[in-house]
């Protein structure tokens, strides 16, 4: 028997489903990363969007979730990365080369 | 405590100095010098990378390798593109001998004594160049492309510094 995806995360207990994913075509909205700050550091998309990181700092950064269930990814200077949340709520994160730099996407239906 | 006033001494004098010498170089020794702290820094972290068993410590040298080494990179192809050599000198020198110092001092060390070391030298590293790249070496270059890349690696210098303090402050050592 095979397992699907779901199946799979179900077995593995503490695996939840990523709440924001890759994404392609235009985001909804775009935060700067210029000197060690996530710019503006709120945003609220519309659940199923698409948001895009953009480091313009010569130190690599990451867009990570708190709960470190998703992430960017190490981001050079003027790398850029998109992710869509499909689920409203809050989504608080980080850096996590930078822990102090913080920044809050919302997501709302 | 003697060890600390021993350092912090150090420090200063090394600051004097290098603020005075930074005041009469050229625009290719600065960047030879604002390059050799960057790999002294990135030699500093492979140590503790090897040595440090400490969570906080091991973070933070790998911050050191991953900022220090892409302002490198640009500071390389800046140079590069500029095709120019870049000179070296006292300052970078006496940071070269510097560090050579420390880091035997360091390998004498393991545990808490090593991590402890280890912070203290990261601020006052960085307290130092942060102060000479920004007091001294920004106001005396004149190529603006190095004028800017200096500006943009002392933001990086000084996010470094803070968290040096920090360490040091989590560390409780003294
Ligand atoms: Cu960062």
């Amino acid at each position: 028997m095979r397992l699907n995806r779901r199946q799979l995360c179900l077995g593995a207990g503490a695996v939840a489903v990523a709440p924001a994913l890759p994404a392609t075509g235009a985001p909804a909205a775009r935060v700067d990363i210029h000197a060690f700050a996530f710019e503006p550091a709120h945003v609220t998309i519309r659940a199923g969007e698409s948001i895009e990181w953009i480091n313009h700092d010569f130190a690599p950064h990451t867009a990570t979730g708190d709960e470190v269930n998703w992430d960017t990814g190490e981001l050079e200077k003027n790398d850029s990365a998109s992710l869509r949340f499909d689920t409203p709520g809050t989504y608080p994160y980080f850096c996590a080369y930078h822990p102090h730099m913080r920044g809050m996407v919302e997501v709302i239906s | 405590m003697k060890t600390l006033f021993l350092s912090a001494a150090i420090a200063t004098s090394l600051l004097a100095q290098t603020v005075q010498a930074g005041e009469k170089m050229n625009d290719l020794e600065i960047a030879h010098t604002a390059y050799t702290a960057g790999q002294l820094d990135i030699r500093y972290a492979h140590l503790a990378l090897a040595v440090s068993e400490n969570t906080e410590v091991r973070a933070f040298a790998e911050t050191m390798l991953r900022d220090h080494a892409a302002v490198n990179t640009a500071a390389v192809n800046l140079i590069t593109k500029l095709n120019v050599t870049p000179q070296d000198n006292d300052l970078s020198r006496a940071l070269v001998q510097g560090a050579a110092d420390k880091r035997a001092e360091l390998m004498s060390l393991s545990g808490k004594a090593f991590d402890c070391v280890y912070a203290q030298n990261e601020l006052g590293y960085h307290q130092v160049v942060n102060k000479t790249v920004e007091e001294s070496f920004i106001p005396a270059v004149t190529v603006e492309p190095l004028k800017e890349l200096l500006s943009e690696a002392l933001v990086t210098f000084k996010v470094h510094e803070g968290h040096a303090e920090m360490m040091v402050k989590g560390l409780q050592c003294a």
